[in-house]
């Protein structure tokens, strides 16, 4: 469950970039035909609303209607005595707490003709069914393709945010690594997560593959266990929204060889830019929807994302994730 | 697979066998997954998965997010992993092979748009009361994870107790929180807390605002060992408490054993609302337990952090033994502010157990 810091500085996110993105996203509403757009957001699925609004919940559901003039509206099942929270911690218009959502939203929609939905599919039956219901008539439209297409190029807000994201994921990464060895996996995740909730990151997730050479798994831990003289270790942390991943091998008897790969990971071409090295398995991760961190097959034009890439160097594996962005066609580091 | 995943396996194979059922259908995310942790042991951190548990054990979990699907594989070697680019498209597909056999899914509320709207999904059935059933009783070794976590609960908030200084964030709180629980190997907490005085009417995830002397500072913890949460809720002063203070902690102590009072097999969830209710209403404070003012007067807890019952006076659902529970008149006290008391308990023939070591009183820190 999300319990890092949630909370809006207009100086970090100001409301005029907020509502340029809405406008962006009402141009696309536009041009698709649609009187309304809903998006779903709940914890795992904040991003798209958050990009929106600044919305993150902790907690619970909720839907946000872009209708096609004036500020959006967010229908929660949180309580209304939660409301003012929301409010604090967001840019939106009227904020509706409701235990019945899907039929609200329908109420509201009364009129309305054609309604996209961002990743309808994905929409919770609770919620589809009775908004369904009560729009005899009415079908609902997929705005998953409209959505991506406005979602990117990030904008300067963006950039920012997630190199600082990064840079807190650095520091947090470095500095637990640097100040010691560990023997066991509670003792490097708490000295992982621990500064870097104090420097106010709204999410940490530490994950291990606790014995490298056994299994290149990365998992995150229940429990407590012996780490291996090579171990993998990734963080995926979110500041104000904005997601990184950050992952290296420990190799005691290989130092800095991981520090200096996340620096030098890949050509342009995506092959292994140092002879003896090579890229084993790659995985892009871009924000396109509403899930922080998806899988893509290429990494939108203008977007930052995540390369996670698996190298074998002399026949050891290595596990390496860094935040990246693809600028004229070229995917690179994020500088 | 672990001994507390093969109890659930044979439980849930038994229950398909007495609702004639060839398989079910389970969805879970990273919110809420206990039904599809129930079916498959299998959490996802950060997406989606919907899972099809066979009568004969057999089990396929389709997987959203690649992160997840490579940690399933690894978690779950008795299942079948699919990483899917499209989950509901390739649920509907496999639905669509499986042809005429009998299939229940859970949780009807989750269930994604795109498989509820699905020809091949035509003639599942709802199995949310099926799995309700599972999920609401606990064996005994179920019930053992939750004391360990309620055991970690209590620690925590002994470091929670610690942590709470004149000048600190809230988020600083949660930090050290957190940093305890990974150090002994807990993996998930759910926690929302509330700092300040008569102005605070709710708990909330950790803001900027820092400890002042004389703020009561109320949280619930709710750290997870093996999937199953337990939570404990408690109020303490920043510095000596107040008459006043005092005063309004008294009601929510005669609350809470007036609901624990009643609180055994048999009993429905509103008879417990209804005795802790009736401490508000004999004190003229009955409007104060109403939804403007407060959420629930306590609710299930297991592979869920607020599974049902929700303890409401309107809600009739009879608790069994095994069944695990919070009793928790958490609500708005208007002569100083927002205040919380609870712990996690496990429903009895003759009552309850709880193992809370916290004393229920109304806690302070040095200002």
């Amino acid at each position: 469950m999300r319990r890092g810091l949630l909370a809006w500085d207009q100086s970090e996110v100001p409301a005029s970039v907020l509502d340029a993105r809405v406008e962006k996203c009402r141009n696309g509403m536009r041009d698709a035909g649609f009187d309304a757009l809903l998006i779903y957001n709940n914890f795992p699925r904040p991003a798209a609303v958050s990009w929106l609004t600044h919305f993150v919940p902790y907690w619970s559901q909720g839907v946000l209607l872009i209708p096609n003039a004036g500020a959006p509206e967010y229908f929660v099942s949180l309580s209304n005595r939660v409301a003012g929270w929301v409010a604090e911690t967001s840019h939106m218009g009227d904020i509706i707490s409701t235990p019945r959502l899907g039929a609200d939203l329908a109420n509201r929609l009364d009129g309305a003709k054609r309604i996209g939905v961002v990743e309808l599919n994905r929409l919770p039956g609770g919620i589809a069914r009775p908004l369904l219901d009560g729009l005899p008539g009415i079908e609902l439209e997929d705005a998953t393709i409209m959505f991506r297409a406005v979602r990117h190029p990030a904008d300067g807000t963006e950039f920012t945010l997630t190199r600082k994201a990064a840079a807190l994921a650095r520091t947090s990464l470095d500095a637990a690594l640097a100040a010691g060895d560990y023997a066991r996996s509670g003792a490097l995740i708490a000295a992982i997560e621990g500064p870097a909730r104090l420097a106010g990151a709204e999410e940490v997730i530490v994950e291990l593959a606790p014995d490298l050479d056994d299994n290149a798994t990365l998992r995150r831990i229940d429990g407590d266990l012996i780490l291996a003289d090579r171990y993998a270790v990734r963080l995926s942390l979110a500041y104000k929204g904005h997601w990184v991943r950050i992952g290296y091998t420990h190799d005691k008897h290989t130092d800095g060889v991981a520090l200096w790969l996340a620096e030098n990971p890949m050509t342009a071409s995506g092959e292994s830019a140092v002879d003896g090295i090579k890229i084993q398995h790659t995985l892009l991760e871009a924000c396109v929807g509403s899930t922080p961190l998806s899988a893509v097959s290429e990494l939108p034009e203008g977007a930052v994302g995540i390369a996670n890439l698996t190298l074998v160097i002399e026949g050891a594996t290595h596990l390496v994730s860094i935040p990246v962005l693809k600028d004229a066609g070229v995917v690179s580091p994020l500088a | 697979m672990t001994p507390i995943h093969q109890e659930r396996r044979r439980r849930l194979m038994a229950a398909m066998d007495e609702e004639g059922c060839d398989a079910v259908l389970v969805y879970g995310n990273a919110w809420q997954c206990d039904y599809l942790r129930y079916v498959t042991d299998f959490p996802p951190i950060e997406g989606e998965a919907l899972a099809l548990f066979f009568s004969d054990g057999q089990t396929r979990i389709f997987v959203g997010s690649a992160s997840d699907a490579a940690r399933a594989k690894f978690e779950t070697p008795y299942a079948e992993i699919i990483q899917c680019d499209d989950l509901t498209g390739d649920v509907c597909d496999e639905l669509g092979r499986l042809g005429n056999r009998t299939i229940a899914s859970a949780p009807a509320s989750l269930m994604p748009f795109g498989l509820m709207s699905a020809v091949a999904a035509e003639n599942v059935e709802d199995g949310t009361p099926m799995i309700d059933r599972l999920l609401l009783i606990k064996s005994p070794i179920e019930i053992e994870a939750v004391r360990r976590a309620a055991d970690i609960a209590d620690r925590g908030y002994r470091v929670f107790m610690e942590a709470c200084r004149i000048g600190r964030p809230e988020y600083e709180l949660v930090a050290d929180i957190e940093t305890f629980f990974r150090e002994t190997g807990c993996p998930e907490n759910f926690m929302i807390l509330g700092s300040g005085g008569v102005e605070v009417r709710g708990m909330h995830p950790p803001g900027e605002r820092r400890i002042q002397a004389g703020d009561l500072v109320t949280t619930e913890l709710t750290p997870a060992i093996d999937g199953y949460y337990a939570q404990v809720c408690r109020t303490l002063v920043v510095g000596e408490p107040s008459a006043a203070q005092l005063d309004a902690f008294d009601v929510y102590i005669e609350a809470v054993e007036a609901g624990h009072a009643v609180l055994r097999a048999g009993v429905t969830a509103g008879e417990i609302a209804k005795a802790e209710n009736d401490v508000f209403r004999k004190y003229d404070l009955g409007i104060y337990c109403t939804s403007e003012y407060t959420r629930v007067r306590g609710h299930g807890v297991g592979l869920f952090v607020d599974n049902p019952p929700h303890i409401l006076e309107d809600v009739e659902t009879i608790l069994p033994a095994g069944a695990t529970v919070i009793v928790h008149p958490n609500t708005y006290h208007p002569a100083v502010g927002y205040m919380v008391l609870g712990e996690v308990a496990v429903v009895t023939e003759d009552g309850y157990e709880t193992f809370c070591t916290l004393p229920r009183k109304l806690l302070s820190v040095a200002a």
